[in-house]
Order: C-alpha cells, then structure tokens, then sequence
C-alpha cells in the first residue's frame, strides 16, 4: 500500500482511539480530579456557615500552618494508623495465604467447604461486623468476656482500654480482610504451573523449601498487588473504627480517615478538614509512588543481573 | 545398580479403575519406554512410581528398598517433564543445581556437576539466561540437566519430546539415546509415540487401559506381537487385519483364498493349529506383489499410492478387505508405473504373517 494510504489509516485510528477514550476521560476529570482541584482550593479557605449559606475567607497557608504545629489528635491518628496498617495487613497477608495454600492442597470436598467458610466475613455488611464485634467484646456481657471467664480469666475491657483497643480494632480487620487476600492469593496459586510445582516436589526435601523457593517467588507479582491494595485500603478504614470505639478511648484507636470525617462533619471546619485530606491524599500518592519505583528498579536490577 | 521394581501396584479414581493391578521388573541401567494410547495409564503408571500420585495397594522398591511410603523428594529420582517444568525465576544454572543446593551439597561439588552437565548438553554461555529466555530445544534440554545433575538412581520422563518440531525431536531422540549410553542409569520413559518407543526402548512395555499387553524389546514386540492390540499399536502403516477361516490342504495352511507359508518345513509353526475362524495380520511389507495372479494369492484393486520418497504404499480393496501394500525396493519399476484402478496380486511373505484367535491372542503350533 501507498505511504499515503497508510498516513491516513494511521490518522483514522488515532482519532478512533481518542473518540473511544473521550467518555472514560470526562468521567474521571468530572469525578475524579475536579473534586480533588476542589479539595485542594478549599485548604486555602477558612469556611464559616452564616444565614444558611457559607462563608469563605481566603486563609492562604493557615490550615497547614495549623495542622503542623498546633494538631495532635490528627497525628495520633496518622501514628495509629501506621501502626495499623502495618499490622492488620502483615496479619491478613500471612493468614490469607496460609489458607490459600491448605485450600489449595485439601481435596476437593475439604475445599468447598474451607472456601465457604472463609469467605464468611467478606460477605458480612461492614455495619453488621462492627456491631458484632461490639457484642462479643463487650465488657460485661460479651462473648469473649464469657469464655474467658469458664477458664476463670477475665473479664478483659477489649474496646475500652487504651492499651488493648487498638489491638482489638486490628484483630477485628484482619478478621475482615484476610478473606479478601485468600481469594486473591487461591487464584494466583490456581494461576501457577502445576507441573512446575511437580518438579518442586521431586527437587526439594520438605514442604517449606517448596513453599520458600518456588511458590514464593512465582506468586511475587500476586503478593504484590494485593499488598499495596491492603496498604491502600487501610489508610481509609472508617467503618470498623467508627462502630467499634468511635476513635476512642483518648486517641486510642483514631485513625486518619476518622479524624477528618470529625473536623469536616462534625466540627464544620471544612477548610481545616479539606487541608487534612490533602495531606493524607499526597502522602498516600507519595508511599504508592516510591513503593513501585522500588519494585520497578528491583525487577529491572534483577533482568541486569541475568 | 539399581532396579525398580513395581508389585501388585493399583490405582483407581473413584469408581474408575486407572491401574487394575500391576507387576514390572527394570533392570539396572535399562531404559524402558512405557508406551500406549492416551488413557492407557501410562502417566499414572510413571507419576505413582515418581511419588506424585498416591498408590492404592501395591509397592514401589528400587534396588529392593521400598519406597511406597516416601515423599517425591525422597526416592532419589529424577524427572523430566512434558511442558518442561522449569522455574520461571531463576536462571538456568539456578534451574539446574535447585534440587544440591536443596540437600544441601557442598559448593564445590555442586560447580563441577554444573559444569560437567553444561558442557555434555552444549548449554554453555546459557548458564545466566531465564528459561523464557531460551527456545523450546534449549529449554528441554536445562530439563534434561536438571536431571542430570542430581546423578539419580532413576531418570523418569513424562513425554520429554512431544512439545519439540518433528526435526528437533528426532535428534533430542538421539541425543537421548548417547546420553543413556554414557550415564547408564536406570530410565523410564512414557510417550505415546510408537516411534520413539521402537528407537529408544531397551525393552518396550505396552500398556492399554492400565494392564501390560506385552513386555519386550522392540524387535519381539514386532515382530511376535502376543496379541491384536499389540500388532495394531506398534507399526506404521498400521498392520493388517483379516478375518477369515484356517483351513489346510495337503499339509498346506490357507487363510481364505492366501496360502500361509513358514520358512522351516511347512506350516511347521501352524503344526497342531485346528482349522476354524481366525485373525489373520500382515504388515505392509509382509507382502509379495505381482501384477499376475500366483497360487494363494489374492487380487487388490489399488484406490491409492502413497509415495514417502523411500518407500511407496499401495492402498486398495481385495476380496479379503481393504489392504495396505509396501511396494519393496526391488519392486519399484512397478512402483513408478503404478496408477490407480490397476488390479496388484498379492501374497503373503513366508512368515510374514502373524494369526490370532478369535480372543485376540496370538495362535502358535507346537
């Protein structure tokens, strides 16, 4: 074909791209990047609600001022928080693929029934665990108060003590996560190889060097991806906090997510909340960035190697 | 030396029986090829005796330890699988000294097996390279030198050569043999190709839906096939089968309208055979050809010729059935002549001819 013919297929298909892009793109500027644009122009403001309209004064750095020297309920949470993730997401990525691996080698009666019951708390509306949880770690009442005391033990104050409500909250997330990273991580480990695992079991001496030095690193990518997913995901965990402590008892349990909600809600400081929001939004950007850049140069280090 | 040998070995799935009950003795340093249809159990058969297949009754013992029990990694074998199987993360170097470093062998000794094994399977300068890095052929072969290098008491294959080009595979064949020569360890080998079977086999073991037809090397399993299912699976082009009646004249054996000749004293081998329905089979090249009718021979339409450059078939209709005729070597100005609609007599060879009875079984006279 002529040159010219292929120039003008070439322009037809750049436009077709650009036309079949155009809805998506428009959706995720209107509600995507215009709320944030928004977000990020209302942390200069100080908003006040007058005659049931508001009120903005242009406060330039003051929200940020503020937020860096004079907040400390904010920073409790974010160190909360830290703690929190860091925790619940080991604990669910360590369980979630212990249990992957049992389903994976349980037959196949074993394995619809494992599956089922683990699934179990995924399909729990947040609402309904969270009042749960608060039955059964109730201080006079509860479940786990009542079992401890057969074994004459107790009664422990699960929500209420600053030393243990923190533990609690992570202990009720990994209860309500882990199923999400076993399914994540069943369906890597259906993905892989099974002869490739056959020739594992023929080389290796023991179920751990199988476990260590082939399905580790060929489930990698897998891991990955649900790690940075579960890291995400916990930096924005309200409900479980919300309906178990309410952020409480002091500081105890307030996370990020939970101290925003109060200052732009409760408090009506939308500017002051808007300026927590932003914060939170860059630095969670910043980890995620870091966190591939790093997974990239390794991957790329690892092909120089070869 | 080590032997394996298989007793009472069994395996069903369910209510399906894969592998009703089974004995087999290897002999140290033999390769043996499994062979058979799919479905036969032959896979099954290999992965029982690998340990990746639980054993329902029976045992597994290699040089007469029984290793029934033990885990994959404990029975000191090797294996090379069909799609290959070799780690994705690591090098072929890596690939290939996983299972040492896995026991634990010491450095040094690990580097000389390496380089030994490197060097006999022409891997050199591949040794950094990721498996997706490499073409099928060098692929099989890191294969091969992740067996190699455990120097095992058994070397298993599992279809090594299927996922190979027809070129490539016919060297990996040979390659393979030399191989086998030099190491001298005991080898079982599975495939469904007849071919790679008749090439490779020290002795052939045919299998059909999880029972021996027949154990023995390639030129008895050809050449005295024990039963119908034998002389049909190994050959090609297939074997030809008719069925007909036996009957003698005169001290002469006849099936049908064709005379059955032995090379000893005639019908020496049909002596004490009652006369009765048979199956008679012929091999392609079990034929004698002639454009004029002979005694005890049958006439065949010819339908088509098939010309494979060293050899020629001739595919036609006789009153006996549809037949399959090598045109021999010093036949091949018939060959060249040869069209279709053109009516060929033939005969079957002195002992060209194998008979069975109606069970299938192989008929020899006392």
């Amino acid at each position: 074909m002529a040159p010219a013919g292929l120039d003008e297929k070439a322009r037809r298909n750049r436009r077709w791209v650009v036309v079949s892009l155009l809805p998506v793109a428009a959706f995720f500027i209107v509600l995507t990047a215009f709320p944030v644009v928004n977000l990020l122009g209302l942390s200069f403001f100080h908003v006040e609600w007058q005659d049931g309209a508001a009120r903005f004064d242009f406060v330039g750095m003051e929200n940020f001022r503020r937020l860096f020297s004079q907040e400390t309920v904010f920073w409790a949470g974010v160190r909360n928080n830290i703690v929190f993730a860091v925790v619940a997401v080991s604990g669910q990525m360590i369980l979630g693929f212990s249990m992957a691996l049992a389903v994976k080698t349980a037959g196949s009666y074993g394995r619809a029934l494992l599956t089922g019951i683990f699934l179990l708390p995924i399909v729990v509306p947040p609402i309904v665990i969270g009042t749960m949880w608060r039955l059964i770690m109730g201080r006079e009442f509860g479940l786990a108060n009542t079992l401890l005391g057969f074994f004459g033990l107790g009664p422990v104050d699960w929500l209420g003590d600053p030393d243990l409500a923190l533990a609690s909250v992570i202990f009720v997330d990994i209860w309500h996560w882990t199923p999400f990273v076993f399914l994540l991580m069943l369906a890597g480990l259906e993905s892989l190889d099974g002869e490739v695992l056959e020739a594992a079991r023929i080389d290796t001496v023991s179920r751990w060097q199988q476990i260590r030095h082939v399905i580790m690193p060929m489930m990698l990518p897998t891991i990955a991806i649900t790690l940075l997913f579960r890291v995400i995901l916990s930096f924005k965990v309200f409900d479980e906090v919300y309906l178990l402590t309410s952020g409480g008892p002091g500081t105890a349990t307030e996370v990020v997510n939970f101290s925003i909600y109060r200052t732009f809600f409760r408090q009506d400081q939308v500017g002051y909340g808007a300026a927590m929001s932003v914060v939170t939004l860059f630095s969670i950007s910043l980890i995620i960035i870091l966190a591939r850049a790093f997974v990239q140069r390794r991957a790329s280090r690892r092909e120089a190697a070869t | 030396m080590s032997n394996v040998s298989l007793r009472g070995l069994k395996k069903s799935y369910g209510s399906v029986e894969v592998i009703p009950s089974l004995d087999l003795d290897i002999r140290s340093g033999e390769f043996v090829v499994l062979v058979g249809p799919s479905g036969s159990g032959k896979s099954t058969l290999l992965r029982m005796i690998a340990g990746l297949e639980s054993i329902d009754a029976g045992t597994v013992s290699v040089e007469g330890e029984d290793v029934t029990q033990r885990d994959p990694g404990d029975r000191d074998m090797a294996m090379v699988f069909q799609s290959y199987a070799l780690y994705p993360h690591m090098t072929v170097a890596e690939n290939m000294t996983f299972a040492l470093r896995m026991r634990g062998m010491d450095k040094t000794t690990i580097g000389e097996r390496l380089t030994e094994s490197v060097r006999m399977l022409s891997l050199e300068g591949l040794e950094h390279r990721k498996p997706g890095q490499l073409s099928g052929g060098q692929r099989q072969r890191v294969a091969m030198g992740r067996a190699i290098v455990r120097q095992p008491r058994v070397f298993l294959f599992d279809e090594p050569l299927s996922n190979l080009d027809a070129k490539l595979r016919a060297r990996t064949r040979i390659e393979l043999r030399e191989l086998h020569e030099k190491l001298g360890a005991t080898s079982i080998f599975v495939t469904h190709d007849q071919i790679e079977a008749m090439t490779m086999a020290d002795r052939i073991v045919l299998l059909e839906k999880g029972r021996i037809q027949q154990v023995g090397s390639p030129r008895e399993i050809y050449e005295r096939p024990r039963n119908t299912f034998v002389a049909s699976f190994i050959g090609s082009p297939e074997i030809n089968m008719m069925e007909g009646k036996l009957w003698f004249d005169n001290g002469t054996a006849w099936f049908e309208q064709l005379v059955l000749r032995s090379r000893g004293s005639e019908s020496a081998s049909l002596a004490g055979v009652a006369a009765g329905g048979y199956t008679l089979g012929i091999r392609p090249e079990g034929f004698d050809i002639a454009r004029e009718p002979l005694e005890g021979s049958v006439p065949m339409v010819v339908g088509a010729v098939e010309y494979t450059g060293s050899d020629t078939y001739a595919f036609g209709k006789s009153p006996m059935g549809d037949l399959t005729v090598k045109i021999a070597a010093d036949f091949q100005a018939v060959a060249e002549t040869l069209h279709t609609g053109e009516t060929l007599h033939v005969k079957a060879l002195a002992d060209g001819w194998h008979l069975f009875d109606s069970s299938g079984e192989r008929v020899t006279g006392g």
